[in-house]
């Protein structure tokens, strides 16, 4: 037994240095699952809110009408063309409001000449505006087109003034 | 390993079951199959903390992203060290932070007991997209009302036309549920200043059931477009 020990431990080397220098190969076919949950969709935002009307164009005070734009005239007393916009207003604001059931244009007239012609001529620059208006649909037998003569201040100022309303019972018939 | 874990593996182990070194050491050797299923359990352990890091992917970089990784490694003789891990150049092109979220855990790992046979191991990670989440509860719900009323009231009376952003960074006391910071980033608030004071008084008030935080919705940075549908003249 004793002359056979060398020869087992010398087998049992030997199966240990054989086994240690083989290599395992690990591949397994199924792959290891990894799941997650993608992340919850974005949170929806602020709801838009509706834009307010534009403030109007034409304001009442009292009995006076102020428009957002001046209304001009040209050197020889022509009323700009520029305006055809704020005067569209004036008449879409006459129509909603009809308890004006008349609206008198004053414009002072400027430059030098008699009281007369003053007159004449604020006359004629407060029709061209009675008749843009009558052109954008404004009933002339709601307008009136004043004269006041020369202006104080060299300025051709135009007023636009209610002079007569409608009795509220009168509107709602 | 539980004992009747022990008896199976006992059972299972191949032959030579055990070598006896020279040394006096006892080492194991497993057969192929077995040292397959006791890899791959080793591996699966770090499965949640893979999941984790896919999780974070998802949410941070791409939220459709998916995809296999095929990682090559070798498993140490006698240590159980995974060492040389790599991502295969077979695997199919897949985002490499999420190859990392894979290597950075096998780095870690060692098979215990080791084994008397070096190993050469290639696994698959198949990475799979499960079902959306839902959305966190939102803090300012109840805010929101008040919030759109201060804009609303700066459209109408100072102007028809403020559009604009505001954000916050805020912060929700996990015990009651009410707000313990609101603070503005104010290079991203791009709404008007009255807007930005009235809405933050709103939102500092705002308050959640604290059983619904969760770490999605208990802090962060929120953003509140303001923004306004235009006016249609009727006729």
């Amino acid at each position: 037994m004793t002359r056979l020990a060398p020869t087992i431990l010398l087998l049992a080397g030997l199966a240990q240095a054989v086994a240690c220098s083989r290599v395992t190969t690990v591949a397994p076919e199924e792959p290891i699952q990894i799941q997650a949950r993608p992340p919850a969709a974005p949170r929806p935002g602020l709801p838009a809110v509706p834009q307010p009307p534009p403030p109007s164009r034409v304001t009442a005070s009292g009995d006076l009408l102020s428009l957002d734009e001046a209304l001009t005239f040209d050197e020889e007393g022509e009323l700009s063309s520029e305006h055809q916009d704020i005067l569209a207003e004036l008449a879409r604001w006459l129509a909603t409001n009809t308890e004006v059931v008349e609206l008198t244009v004053e414009v002072h007239s400027i430059g030098a000449g008699s009281r007369r012609a003053h007159t004449k001529r604020s006359q004629a620059l407060a029709t061209q505006i009675v008749d843009a208006l009558v052109a954008a649909g404004v009933d002339a037998e709601r307008l009136v087109a004043a004269s006041v003569g020369a202006s104080e201040d060299g300025q051709r100022d135009v007023v636009l003034r209610i002079t007569a309303r409608a009795e509220a019972a009168a509107v709602e018939e | 390993m539980a004992k009747h874990d022990v008896h199976q593996f006992c059972a299972r182990l191949g032959l030579p079951a055990l070598v006896i070194g020279l040394s006096g050491c006892v080492m194991w050797m497993r057969e192929p199959e077995f040292y397959t299923e006791e890899l791959s359990e080793l591996l699966e352990q770090r499965s949640e903390a893979i999941e984790a890091c896919y999780d974070r992917f998802l949410s941070e970089e791409d939220p459709k992203a998916q995809g296999e990784v095929v990682v090559n490694f070798e498993v140490e003789a006698k240590t159980g060290e995974l060492t040389n891990i790599e991502v295969s150049p077979d695997s199919p092109k897949t985002p490499e932070a999420l190859a990392r979220c894979v290597t950075d855990e096998l780095d870690t790992l060692a098979l215990d007991p080791p084994d008397v046979k070096r190993a050469e191991a290639t696994f698959t990670w198949a990475f799979v997209l499960g079902s959306q989440k839902r959305p966190p509860a939102d803090p300012f719900a109840g805010a929101q009302e008040a919030v759109l009323a201060c804009y609303s009231d700066h459209l109408r009376e100072v102007d028809r036309e403020a559009r604009g952003e505001l954000v916050v960074d805020y912060a929700l006391d996990p015990e009651t549920g009410a707000v313990a910071k609101l603070e503005l980033v104010s290079d991203a608030t791009t709404a008007p200043a009255p807007v930005v004071e009235c809405a933050t008084a709103a939102l500092e008030s705002a308050h959640l059931d604290p059983a619904k935080l969760d770490e999605r919705n208990q802090s962060g940075r929120r953003t509140f477009a303001l923004r306004y549908t235009p006016h249609e003249p009727q006729g």
